[in-house]
């Protein structure tokens, strides 16, 4: 008990503020329905977040050295649509999924050069990356819908382990390993030097190059991923997918405490209670009738709000 | 002695500016080798090239007889050099631990760091240096003197040959200095090669085997011990003599009350702090490291809160909100951790000089008049010797003392009733600290309020009227000074003469 106390004190304030807010949400709704605390309900309710809620880890990674990447927003319709293509004309899945990833490690790489060399905010950079992979993917469809994909995909794509769907089981493994890592792992952690203070990360030693370029290309993959499974799921690929889905991403990066003003700070931990809150939030809105075109408004408002909780009043020294 | 580093005829340039000519000096293992220099001279920018943050545009270095290209941090590191910064590197959002071992962790397979091993060797060194500090502590929570130390500890952990220390001391006072000197002497014992800076002549004399001078960018010459006296560096360093004196003390002391504070207290920093600054005195401030000095004076500008007690500014009830809203009324902070909370870097010097007084040259419409930023900044950098003098250069490519110089100066262009000065000559050499205690008399005499932070002994007690002393958050004396001696500070400090 002692124990829980002494975590909760430790406790970065904003995760607690969310962690406080779900429960609330978690009571109000169920005393309103009871059927949004039944198992199929929060599978329903996760499922609806699992794309962002893996593109949020990676995301976190890129906000807490400083920087951002909305890039995101292109690279995941186009893995989808290019792992569709290659699984419609015979490649074997798993090599098709392999491709996919290293076209998405490459857009990263790009990202971070196109930053390093003209010295321009990564802001811009992938921005414009996201304007030209939109168009990309839109020329590469024609802007038709890619479907009628082969049944051993689709049968492949709908298997379950341990009752879980594969973009379940990737998003549990994939936080897991990333919180490991950044609690952990040494490249990982000098994430927090290069955001917190690049010049001193750099007379430390630090290559902060190297470490811009990982945290890059990692955002690009973790896209792909999503990309891979979206294709699974739908079973169907287009250039519409994930519309917003970047700012979604980011939303739930702030939510969870990281700094978007200020490198150094944020967490895995609180980027996952970020996703599980907009997930959960997504689902009253869905479970109350409200109108989905709220949703976007409320995103909208939960940025700005995070951002002043996070700048104004859970500021640190 | 074997030679460590040997520096041949280097040379540097900033756009075109020259401010290393042919510099050649030879480090031995088994010495500490000080450095010394007015601001500017170029110590920092040799170092930076012996560290491998600046590249040299001419000359050769050589590491254990061996020349060596040393283009990176880690490759000076690679060869046995460490370097303490003058202007502290920490990444204040992580622990002190890592801090400590950042780029040298210690890890097991796929890059895992050993997180407890570290804490453990960290607490060990933090414990060698005297420190009461845990490892697990965020270095933002940590008082500035503090970080200094973990700075050392960060070049001790690295267990290298050549130990280069830029203004280590800057911000400390005697006693961590002192645990600091000790630490050094055994590590040349232990044959290691220390390169030793600072403006402060008495430590530089007590500790250094030799003393090498440079000036605008030029080897003077090196001094065995025997030679190095006050005197003769002073004039090695700016080419003629200089008598250290301090400003006549304060023409009247019957003003005005400005600034008087009941009963402040702050939950785990300070308690029960009293005193008061009348209109054309200095009051000087003087505690350990810890002591709660700098946070008495964060929370009298409204950077930190007030727990209880009351403060009045020139007669009336005063609690402010923000920094900002304390220099509207009169009552401005010079900052001692100038890179963090003073200057800003990216800018120009006559941006900074008006940065805290926009009113002043703002005209119709909100907009800036050129002419007078142009002519308040040229005023200030005459009365203050800033040097470059030019008042479009960036705050960024000043040496530490001068970027000191430019702090003061923005504080001055707002014309404060009240000012509170934290280690005003904190990196400055000794001609200009003479020029700094003679305008901050100045200023008192024309009716400005002064109180002063300061770790220096000297310094407090030539400049101010009053000294009052604090130690772990409790004001253990104000003491008129007259008679006063640097014991009978330290005694009133240690809390072995109690007086109320
Ligand atoms: N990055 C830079 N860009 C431009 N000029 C620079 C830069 N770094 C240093 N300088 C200039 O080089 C000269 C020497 O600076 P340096 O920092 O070596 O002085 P210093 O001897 O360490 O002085 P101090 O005692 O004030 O620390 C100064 O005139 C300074 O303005
Ligand atoms: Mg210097």
């Amino acid at each position: 008990m002692n124990k829980v106390i002494k975590a909760v004190r430790g406790m970065d304030k904003q995760m607690g503020v969310i962690l406080f807010l779900l429960v609330v949400i978690t009571i109000v709704m169920a005393l309103d329905n009871p059927y949004f605390l039944t198992v199929h309900n929060f599978t329903v309710m996760a499922e609806g977040f699992l794309f962002e809620g893996i593109m949020a880890l990676a995301m976190t990674l890129v906000i807490v050295s400083g920087g951002i990447d909305i890039s995101v927003g292109g690279v995941f319709p186009l893995s989808a649509i290019l792992m569709a293509l290659m699984v419609r004309s015979g490649y074997n899945y798993y090599l098709a999924m392999l491709i996919v990833l290293l076209v998405a490690a490459m857009i990263g790489f790009i990202n971070n050069e196109l930053r390093r060399i003209l010295k321009i905010h990564p802001m811009i950079v992938t921005m414009a990356m996201l304007l030209t992979l939109r168009g990309l993917n839109l020329a590469i469809t024609d802007g038709r819908v890619i479907s009628r994909l082969p049944l051993g995909f689709i049968e492949m794509a709908n298997k379950r382990l341990m009752g879980l769907s594969w973009p379940m089981l990737a998003y549990i493994v994939l936080a897991m390993v990333w919180f490991v890592l950044s609690k952990k792992q040494r490249s990982f952690l000098h994430v927090y030097f290069v955001g917190g203070n690049p010049a001193s990360a750099a007379l430390s030693g630090i290559r902060t190059e190297n470490v811009y370029r990982m945290v890059y290309m990692l955002s690009s993959m973790l896209a792909a991923v999503a990309g891979i499974l979206a294709t699974m799921v739908y079973n169907s690929a287009s250039s519409n997918f994930g519309q917003g889905i970047e700012m979604r991403v980011i939303t739930a990066v702030a939510i969870g405490g990281a700094s978007l003003t200020r490198g150094g700070i944020g967490s895995i931990e609180g980027t996952i209670l970020g996703s599980l809150f907009l997930a959960m939030i997504y689902n009253a809105f869905i479970m109350s009738g409200v109108s989905a075109y709220y949703q976007d408004v409320f995103t909208g408002l939960m940025l700005v709000i995070a951002v002043v909780l996070r700048t104004q009043v859970f500021r640190k020294e | 002695m074997r030679e460590a580093v040997g520096i041949d005829k280097v040379s540097k340039s900033f756009f075109g500016n020259k401010v290393l000519h042919d510099v050649s000096l030879s480090i031995k293992y088994g010495e500490i080798h000080s450095i010394c220099g007015e601001n500017g001279a170029g110590k920092s920018t040799l170092m930076k090239i012996i560290g491998g943050i600046y590249n040299s545009d001419g000359g050769t270095i050589t590491v254990n007889g061996e020349e060596a290209s040393l283009r990176t941090p880690q490759e000076a590191y690679l060869r046995g050099i460490g370097i303490v910064h003058q202007e502290l590197s920490l990444a204040d959002n992580m622990p002190v631990w890592h801090n400590i071992f950042v780029n040298r962790e210690i890890t097991g397979p796929l890059g895992f760091i050993k997180r407890r091993d570290m804490q453990q060797r960290a607490s060990e060194i933090l414990e060698k240096l005297d420190m009461r500090v845990d490892p697990r502590a965020k270095v933002s929570t940590l008082p500035f003197a503090t970080k200094q130390m973990i700075e050392i500890g960060k070049l001790l952990s690295m267990d290298v040959d050549v130990l280069i220390l830029d203004e280590p001391t800057s911000a400390l006072s005697e006693r961590e200095s002192q645990a600091l000197f000790d630490l050094l002497l055994s590590l040349k014992k232990q044959g290691k090669a220390i390169i030793f800076i600072s403006h402060k002549l008495d430590e530089v004399r007590q500790i250094s085997d030799r003393v090498t001078v440079l000036r605008d960018g030029r080897l003077v010459g090196t001094l065995t011990r025997e030679e190095a006296t006050t005197d003769r560096i002073v004039s090695m360093m700016v080419g003629r003599d200089i008598d250290e004196f301090y400003p006549p003390k304060a023409k009247r002391r019957d003003g005005k009350i400005m600034l008087k504070c009941s009963g402040l207290s702050r939950k785990d920093k300070f308690e029960d702090i009293s005193f008061d600054v009348r209109e054309g005195e200095i009051l000087g401030l003087y505690g350990l490291v810890g002591s709660g000095r700098t946070e008495v004076a964060l929370s009298l500008v409204g950077a930190d809160k007030i727990d209880s007690g009351t403060v009045e500014l020139d007669g009336m009830s005063f609690r402010a909100r923000s920094p900002r809203q304390a220099v509207k009324s009169g009552l401005c902070y010079l900052s001692e951790d100038r890179k963090q909370l003073g200057l800003f870097l990216e800018m120009t010097l006559e941006e900074n000089f008006v940065s805290s007084s926009l009113e002043r040259v703002t005209g119709q419409f909100g907009v800036i008049q050129e002419k007078q930023v142009k002519s308040i900044s040229e005023q200030l950098m005459e009365q203050l010797g800033v040097v470059p003098k030019r008042s479009e250069a960036l705050a960024a490519s000043l040496s530490g003392g001068n970027q000191q110089k430019v702090l003061l100066g923005k504080w001055l262009s707002a014309n404060p009733r009240v000012l509170i000065v934290d280690e005003p000559s904190r990196g400055v050499d000794i001609g200009a600290k003479s020029n700094i205690h003679f305008l901050l008399r100045e200023l008192a005499d024309r009716g400005m309020a002064i109180l002063m932070i300061s770790s220096d002994l000297p310094e407090i007690l030539g400049l101010s009227d009053r000294v009052m002393v604090m130690h772990e958050g409790r004001l253990k004396g104000i003491l008129e000074n007259t008679d006063l001696t640097q014991e009978g500070i330290m005694n009133v400090a240690y809390g072995e003469v109690g007086t109320p």
